[in-house]
């Protein structure tokens, strides 16, 4: 194997996003090999904006207004942002509202359509429905019958097996047989007889792996995690098969636009224009071409950038005037001594528990990643398994388990789940096996029917009886987490120095509470994309215990205040798992409870309940099939419904992220759809909290909304499309229907009802109450946010202080030529 | 008499069926209320879930010829609608496409054989005197419509030759595979019961029978252990489980057919509902304790511990209950036993404790009684007919032999041969509908 075809096929191997698991699902930003180019730039094949009828749609109905386009087109082309003007007609008129008016008045011809993909032809349909049935067989990570000879990887199980596959012909098949014993070889064979020459190989293997995005984003996280495959094997399958079946090379396929004759031509657009400026006066030609070149700034091809950033500044006005206005409320002022604190994770979803806990002023709330900074590989007390539970930003290096508080009860605990274990191994034989299952049916036919009936029509009596019974077999078990094994006492005395910083928690109260979030979904294949992202996709319940059992150790605390923070003796760290499809807020390890804070525990229980209803009614507003008017309970039941495809909404809407001090938007309803992380600027003067906050969750939290972005602009390609038909395979991912490529993302049940979106696709905004020139130090010093920030795949806002006199001046946006004052709602612009 | 007062009747079989029906369909349409909310084709949905059960219970319930003709095609056609769901995608589009034309071609056996059936009375006939009128047909064509109406029963049971259809059917929602694997496949084993006095009598038919149902119980066994998607496992186990019921036909074991049928019914839809639990169980088994390591001599008693238990227990029972060896249903017990043997050691191993041991032989003697006591309830409650002619049951060891060769080869760890690989490879393309080459030209 030459070195340069490796080369190419690691640069090839670059653009590829891995795609995580089902069971541990990590959200991604679909097209994050783009991300080193402006957003704008994407190609136009890619459609990374919605269509611009849907934009035209939300002009007509309102939510884009006039005002707003005007300053997309300002934040676009900052040559317009000067006060040049136009004269037209003896009026004086802003470019940028000319080029409004050019997006917003209706079309007198068609827009360009989206150029459609060429349809594959027959011979590379034939080539992916191969290359799927490999990939698929070989990858299975739970198969009744391990492919004959896997052992010797996804190249050497194919080069044994092809030649026998009937879905070829004899002469292909034939082909098959002499392929060179190692993937390399056979790569570059196939890659000689296809004709590519060595400075083409780069880019034939970068097409190659835009075919079935799903398979090969999977095998990329594969190849990172697990190291049993590898993007060379695959390529090699690929490009053998693709030479024995005579499949000619896949063409760039990036198409051209539509030429510009297909375009409205600019004097007609420009014409129309001044038409409108003017409707009583006569057309002068000087005008139109004075209009027509403005407009030449601004070609058609930019109109759905300028859209989607219009869509985007209405809400960010909105929510950053709802910023403002907050700080002439007096109601929402808390108590200067809260009784309880509460951590909670940046989720969006947090934020309404926050909101209905704070209506109580001695209620005091935090946001933070929801792993508490707590990285652990995590398993249960004498568990088979573990979980990953840490931001995908991090490598697993500290395991932590379970210590049972009394060994009989753990004995009991270990012995019954056993017993479930048989049962369940007893069930999967007699299903699996080749002769058992015709009898096994028969036998157990009845009692599956029973089964379907109680969880139809009685799901939530069916789940507690389920709970019932596996507590009655397999008792609770008090534990303590074994985090002093796995983290030294400095590590962790800074994870807990770490935390404070970022938050900026400094005075504590008597109670605070550190909940993670989980989400319990019944027959739901998407239910890690409703955890905790920050804890893998896993329920945050271990690392907030970790977490707490951190703060609450003595010797971490005097070594704390040591570095200047005290914790008071009688401060209790408590952990608390945030049920968001319930909205529960449930006490973890209660055992460790001291009797002094039982009372403020029990305040808080009751606190929360009402809380939770209140947020139970607010959520079922939204909820298809819910209403207000349900009891909560009724609500709370779809968790544990099968037939359930939207249990919840998970973080659908998300559109921003605010890091600052809750001061900030206490009693604000930002709808749960903001990131809320804590952030106190005096309390972190060097300014390593905040570039831990830039670099980790603002990070992750981007890569949900793109995730969530993408999957809403096109649900079947970067979407895992309807729920109703997928069809796992383990818990690698789905298949929509029986075959194909893997899907990615999220489902449509995530993002959208009926016919219509409820996820507003909108690219975070960040807005941050810090010092403008700390933030743009870390920026600078960031390559991963100068990429991010600068080529708008986030909105960065953010204000030094929280106390400006003129509410427009204070917040500043942030562009590659510096911060720029951001100017304020411009609700005043008229529409012509 | 033609749509007479007798076009309806209701007799124990038509019974059972008709709650079963009802039953299934109520429950899957309750599921399917909340899972297809917001879906753009519920009212699609909606209509021809109900037709088809209407459609299906009249069938059950037909006592003449033209009538069960009728509903069984009328049926045909909803299943198919039901198929077209999202008729936008083209995976919808070609399974509706796949079962139709199998449809078609099963369902002008069942014309014709009915035409010859009618043209022959001057009358629509009674099913009741189904076995007068065949028999006085010329053997030729008594022959001749036997087969014709084996023709439609292994083509909606999904059997060799006409099985190609199933696999394509994934490109519809959950409810509407629960419908079709837990109700409208068993239509085969319906139509061969209530045209059971002209085929149980021409023993060639049997054979078709039999020789379809082993085979693509065989074939759809082997098949599913390439499978790696849920969904395609459970299609190629409803396959199966038809083909035993279909050779169970053959074999004229009419109660094991009855029994198999209800119960299936309930089973492969509780798990075609739940096909998104994988998640959930796996989070779940991530927590429990290692499997404890057994030592050979544990895991040799266990094997025989459950084997001669299972064993004893089945011939026990068919002594205390007075089955005759050599009788269909003594055939299909050997399944029973295998899988209670295979259960049983299973479990064991795994729970190896004296209390697992007794537990064991407990649920193995009530399984062998109750279900050897629940066949020859269902034969007693349920007039069912007697085959005349039926396929000798010695017969069922060739598919028995088959299948256990499959188990070993399939066993994890063997060394690669080019057998297995040739098997393999096999059964990995026929596992995905194929795109032909000849396709590929026409594109």
């Amino acid at each position: 194997m030459n070195l340069s075809l490796r080369t190419a096929v690691a640069v090839a191997a670059r653009s590829v996003t891995r795609s995580w698991p089902l069971d541990s699902f990590i959200a991604i930003n679909p097209v994050a090999d783009l991300e080193s180019m402006p957003f704008d730039d994407a190609p136009a094949a890619l459609r990374t904006t919605r269509p611009v009828e849907a934009y035209r749609a939300d002009y007509r109905s309102g939510r884009i207004s006039f005002a707003d386009v005007e300053a997309a087109v300002r934040e676009r082309i900052p040559e317009f942002g000067s006060p040049a003007r136009a004269a037209i007609g003896g009026v004086t008129v802003l470019p940028a509202t000319l080029v409004a008016c050019d997006l917003t008045l209706p079309p007198n011809s068609a827009d360009p359509t989206p150029v459609q993909q060429s349809g594959e032809s027959g011979a590379h349909a034939r080539l992916d429905h191969l290359t799927a049935k490999w990939l698929a067989a070989f990858l299975d990570p739970d198969p009744l019958w391990r492919m004959p000879g896997a052992d010797d990887g996804l190249f050497g199980v194919f080069r044994r097996l092809a030649r026998y596959d009937p879905d070829l012909t004899r002469r292909e098949r034939r082909r098959l047989d002499t392929l060179s014993p190692t993937a390399d070889d056979a790569l570059a064979a196939a890659l000689i007889e296809l004709g590519v020459t060595a400075e083409r190989q780069a880019d034939v293997l970068h097409h190659e792996l835009a075919h079935l995005p799903g398979w090969v984003a999977h095998l990329k996280w594969r190849a990172d995690q697990l190291g049993d495959v590898d993007l060379t094997s695959y390529l090699a399958l690929r490009f053998c098969l693709r030479a024995a079946i005579s499949a000619p090379l896949s063409a760039a396929n990036e198409t051209a636009p539509g030429g510009g004759s297909s375009f409205r031509d600019a004097t007609l657009r420009a014409t129309q224009i001044v038409r409108s400026l003017l409707p009583d006066a006569q057309v002068d030609p000087d005008d139109v071409a004075v209009v027509r070149g403005v407009l030449a700034a601004h070609p058609p091809a930019d109109h759905v950038f300028t859209w989607q950033r219009a869509y985007e500044i209405h809400y960010r006005d909105a929510l950053l005037e709802a910023i403002h206005e907050q700080a002439n409320l007096e109601s929402t002022t808390p108590s200067s001594e809260p009784t309880t604190q509460v951590l909670f994770c940046i989720d969006p979803r947090s934020e309404g528990m926050r909101r209905h806990l704070e209506t109580n002023p001695s209620v005091e709330t935090f946001g933070v990643a929801g792993f508490f900074g707590v990285p652990i590989r995590f398993a249960r007390y004498g568990a088979r398994g573990r979980i990953d539970a840490l931001p995908a930003l991090l490598s697993p290096r500290h395991a932590a388990t379970e210590q049972p508080v009394d060994p009989r009860r753990a004995a009991r605990h270990t012995a019954g789940l056993r017993l479930r274990s048989a049962f369940s191994a007893t069930v999967h034989a007699s299903e699996n096996s080749v002769l058992t299952p015709f009898a096994f049916a028969e036998a157990s036919g009845l009692l599956y029917g029973v089964v379907t009936l109680a969880r139809t029509l009685a799901p939530g009596m069916t789940a507690r009886l389920r709970r019932r019974a596996a507590e009655a077999l397999a008792p609770r078990l008090a534990s303590t987490i074994t985090i002093a094994d796995a983290f030294t006492i400095d590590e962790r005395v800074s994870l807990a120095e770490t935390v404070l910083r970022m938050t900026g928690l400094r005075s504590f109260a008597p109670l605070v509470i550190l909940s993670g979030h989980g989400s319990t979904t019944t027959n739901n294949l998407y239910e890690s994309a409703l955890q905790c992202g920050a804890c893998g996709g896993n329920p945050g319940d271990a690392n907030a215990r970790s977490a707490a059992a951190i703060f609450n150790d003595p010797e971490v605390r005097l070594r704390l205040a040591d570095r200047g923070i005290v914790i008071p003796e009688d401060t209790v760290f408590v952990a608390a798992e945030h049920d968001t499809t319930l909205d529960t807020v449930e006490i973890l390890d209660r055992h460790h409870l001291p009797e002094h804070c039982r009372g403020l525990i029990a305040d808080f229980d009751l606190l929360q309940r009402a809380a939770g209803e209140a947020l139970v009614r607010e959520r079922a507003t939204q909820l298809p099939g819910a209403s207000a008017r349900h009891r909560p309970a009724r609500v709370r039941r779809r968790a544990h419904d099968w037939a359930e495809v939207y249990p919840e909404w998970g973080l659908t809407g998300n559109a921003a992220m605010i890091v600052g001090p809750r001061a900030m938007t206490r009693g604000v309803d930002l709808e749960r759809r903001v990131f809320l992380h804590s952030y106190d600027s005096a309390a972190d003067p060097d300014g390593t909290g905040l570039e831990s906050i830039l670099t980790a969750p603002v990070v992750v939290a981007q890569w949900i909304n793109h995730q969530y972005y993408f999957s809403a602009i096109d649900p079947e390609r970067w979407g895992a499309g309807t729920k109703t038909i997928h069809n796992a395979i383990g818990t690698l991912g789905v298949l929509a229907g029986g075959s194909g490529d893997l899907k990615q993302g999220l489902p449509w049940q995530s993002v959208g009802f009926g016919h219509h979106l409820v996820h507003e696709p909108m690219r975070l905004t960040v807005v941050v109450e810090a010092p403008l020139e700390r933030i743009g130090e870390i920026v600078s010093r960031n390559q991963v946010l100068r990429h991010l920030f600068d080529n708008a795949w986030l909105t960065l806002i953010a204000r030094s202080t929280p106390h400006t006199e003129t509410p427009s001046d204070r917040w500043h946006r942030y562009t590659p030529y510096g911060w720029r004052p951001w100017r304020g709602p411009h609700r005043e612009g008229a529409t012509p | 008499m033609l749509w007479g007062v007798g076009a309806l009747g209701v007799d124990p079989l038509a019974v059972i069926l008709t709650a079963l029906i009802i039953g299934l369909s109520a429950v899957i349409q309750c599921f399917a209320l909340r899972y297809l909310r917001g879906d753009p084709r519920q009212l699609w949905w909606v209509v021809w879930a109900n037709l088809l059960t209407g459609v299906s219970t009249v069938m059950v319930n037909a006592q003449t010829a033209i009538v069960f003709a009728a509903t069984w095609i009328a049926a045909g056609a909803c299943l198919v609608a039901l198929l077209n769901i999202y008729r936008g995608t083209p995976g919808a589009r070609e399974g509706a496409r796949r079962a139709a034309l199998r449809f078609a071609l099963g369902d002008i056996g069942l014309v014709a054989a009915v035409v010859v059936l009618v043209v022959h009375a001057g009358h629509d006939i009674r099913l009741a005197d189904l076995a007068a009128v065949a028999a006085g047909l010329p053997p030729a064509m008594q022959l001749a419509v036997a087969l014709l109406l084996v023709a439609p029963a292994l083509s909606r049971s999904t059997q060799i030759p006409f099985h190609r259809w199933l696999p394509s059917t994934l490109t519809t929602p959950t409810p509407v595979s629960a419908l079709l694997h837990a109700g409208v496949v068993n239509a085969g084993a319906i139509l061969v019961i209530r045209f059971a006095p002209a085929i149980t009598s021409q023993p060639l038919a049997m054979t078709a029978l039999f020789v379809a149902g082993a085979a693509t119980l065989v074939y759809a066994s082997a098949v599913r252990l390439v499978k790696p998607d849920i969904k395609g496992r459970l299609v190629f186990s409803t396959m199966a489980q038809m083909g035993y019921m279909i050779m169970a036909c053959g074999l004229g074991a009419f109660p094991a057919v009855l029994l198999h049928l209800v119960a299936h019914s309930f089973f492969k839809s509780s798990l075609f509902l739940g096909a998104g639990s994988g998640i959930r169980s796996r989070a779940a088994q991530r927590d429990w304790p290692a499997a404890v390591p057994r030592t050979r001599r544990v895991v040799t008693a266990a094997w025989v511990l459950a084997a001669a238990t299972s064993v004893g227990a089945f011939f026990a029972a068919t002594e205390v209950l007075g089955t005759r060896p050599g009788d269909p249903v003594t055939a299909l017990i050997v399944f029973v036993i295998v899988t209670a043997g295979v259960a049983g050691a299973r479990w064991l191993v795994t729970a190896w404790s004296p209390l697992a041991v007794l537990a064991a032989i407990c649920a193995i003697g009530t399984l062998a009684f109750g279900y050897t006591g629940l066949l020859d309830v269902v034969a007693v409650v349920v007039p069912l007919p007697t085959a005349v002619e039926p396929v000798s049951a010695w017969f069922v060891t060739i598919p028995i032999v088959a299948l256990g060769t499959l188990q070993v080869a399939a066993r994890r760890g063997t060394r690669p041969s080019p057998m297995r690989a040739r098997l393999y490879a096999r059964l990995l393309s026929s596992s995905v509908p194929p795109i032909s080459p000849r396709k590929e030209l026409a594109a």
